[in-house]
């Protein structure tokens, strides 16, 4: 038994985008986990253990490439956005689970984490804060943004291919 | 409330992650303004999107046992000693404050000795179910089990199964916690597992109920020795559990 195996994995694999990687920094991880054990101040173990995950992902993901600055899309949208119910309700309707996986991976990481540790792993946004190192406020933002703009890549991406319909 | 902050506020209310005053104006807000309403509509589709879609991707099944033949091959993690920096502070100030200083160092060290034994129940804990070594004896029968330890410990727990109360007794193993050898009694509830660890106890105090890395800790002692109940199960449970065992009689 080894506990939150399964959430330590799905975070790590949409972190990293591959299994290989995924894998890889789930080992090191739980390694990590072992050690600190004495650090454990208390409480529910899976934030704590995602927060390790999370570390050992971004420490890989800074070697390989440069991570889009959070910053820039926590910005972007003060102002009220509109979209009808009815055009959210098409997309969730018509996506299709490849294409969601794939509009999930093209999201910036900031925006793809809070999405998966809220609605996959279901912390609460307080757990969120503690895990990411960022304000509740910044929480209820970035997870209502990231959702629309999940939803927005979406429609684009079902009008396309409607439009190359013959 | 208008328009603007209720908008901003719509995805907290709908995780439920509002307190109950805002979230009490957010919905008389949405009872009369159409527009948030429908927003609020767009929102839980948006919201659903990803939760419905089982989008989580499930471990492989070979990564435990990577996981596991890792750790087994990585030392426990040792006692942690009293840093150096930290004599270095705290004497001086005992010296200028004898009395002050020595009952907090006192406390202090005292404290440290305490979690370190508590990680010591939960690292072997830890082991013993996720290396597949839990068992020594497997017997659901209290006069199996016990007989067992005769001669391989100096001195005889008191077994019993709890399986009426759905505790069952499912074995027991041979183990070594805080420098003492252990008779580590095997419970199962469900499908969560509950060590027994029994020792002549001495050694650093335990606090009777503790919480690390997401497992639960209750401790007793009983006929002289020391009785450790680890577990992932929830502390009510596990409280439950300790005291079925401290009113079973012989």
């Amino acid at each position: 038994m080894l506990p939150h195996l399964d959430a330590a994995y799905n975070l790590a694999r949409w972190l990293m985008r591959n299994e290989h990687d995924a894998r890889d920094c789930v080992q090191d991880a739980y390694l990590r986990a072992f050690q600190a054990f004495g650090r454990f101040r208390g409480g529910d173990g899976k934030p704590w253990l995602l927060t390790i995950v999370r570390n050992v992902c971004y420490s890989r993901l800074r070697q390989s490439l440069a991570i889009e600055p959070a910053n820039a899309f926590d910005e972007e949208l003060h102002g009220v956005v509109d979209q009808s119910a009815e055009d959210a309700e098409r997309v969730r309707r018509e996506a299709s689970l490849e294409l969601l996986h794939q509009t999930m991976e093209e999201l910036p990481e900031a925006m793809r984490e809070v999405i998966v540790l809220h609605d996959l792993e279901e912390l609460s946004y307080k757990e969120i804060a503690a895990v990411v190192g960022i304000p509740l406020g910044t929480v209820m933002s970035r997870l209502a943004r990231a959702r629309l703009r999940l939803q927005q890549e979406l429609r684009r991406r079902l009008d396309v291919t409607e439009e190359t319909k013959p | 409330m208008n328009c603007d902050e209720a908008r901003t506020l719509l995805a907290a209310h709908l995780d439920g992650e509002l307190d109950v005053v805002r979230d009490a104006a957010v919905v008389a807000h949405l009872n009369h303004c159409p527009a948030c309403a429908a927003q609020a509509l767009a929102h839980a589709a948006r919201r659903g999107l990803v939760q419905e879609k089982a989008m989580r991707h499930a471990a492989p099944a070979d990564l435990r046992a990577g996981i596991v033949a890792q750790l087994r091959g990585t030392e426990r993690p040792v006692v942690r000693p009293i840093p150096v920096v930290f004599l270095r502070q705290v004497l001086p100030i005992a010296a200028g404050l004898v009395v002050a200083g020595l009952i907090g160092f006192q406390w202090g060290a005292a404290h440290m000795r305490n979690e370190a034994a508590v990680d010591e129940y939960t690292t072997a804990y830890v082991r013993g179910t996720s290396t597949g070594h839990s068992l020594d004896v497997i017997s659901t029968d209290r006069h199996t089990v016990k007989p067992w330890f005769v001669g391989k410990i100096d001195f005889a727990p008191s077994v019993h199964d709890f399986a009426a109360q759905e505790f069952p007794l499912v074995g027991g193993r041979l183990d070594r916690v805080a420098g003492q050898p252990a008779a580590v009694l095997v419970y199962h509830r469900r499908k969560h597992v509950i060590d027994v660890y029994v020792t002549q106890g001495g050694g650093s105090a335990l606090p009777a109920i503790d919480k690390r890395f997401g497992f639960n800790l209750v401790s007793w002692t009983q006929d002289g020795l020391r009785y450790v109940a680890v577990s992932d199960l929830a502390a009510s449970e596990l409280g439950d559990f300790a005291r079925l065992c401290q009113s079973a009689k012989d």
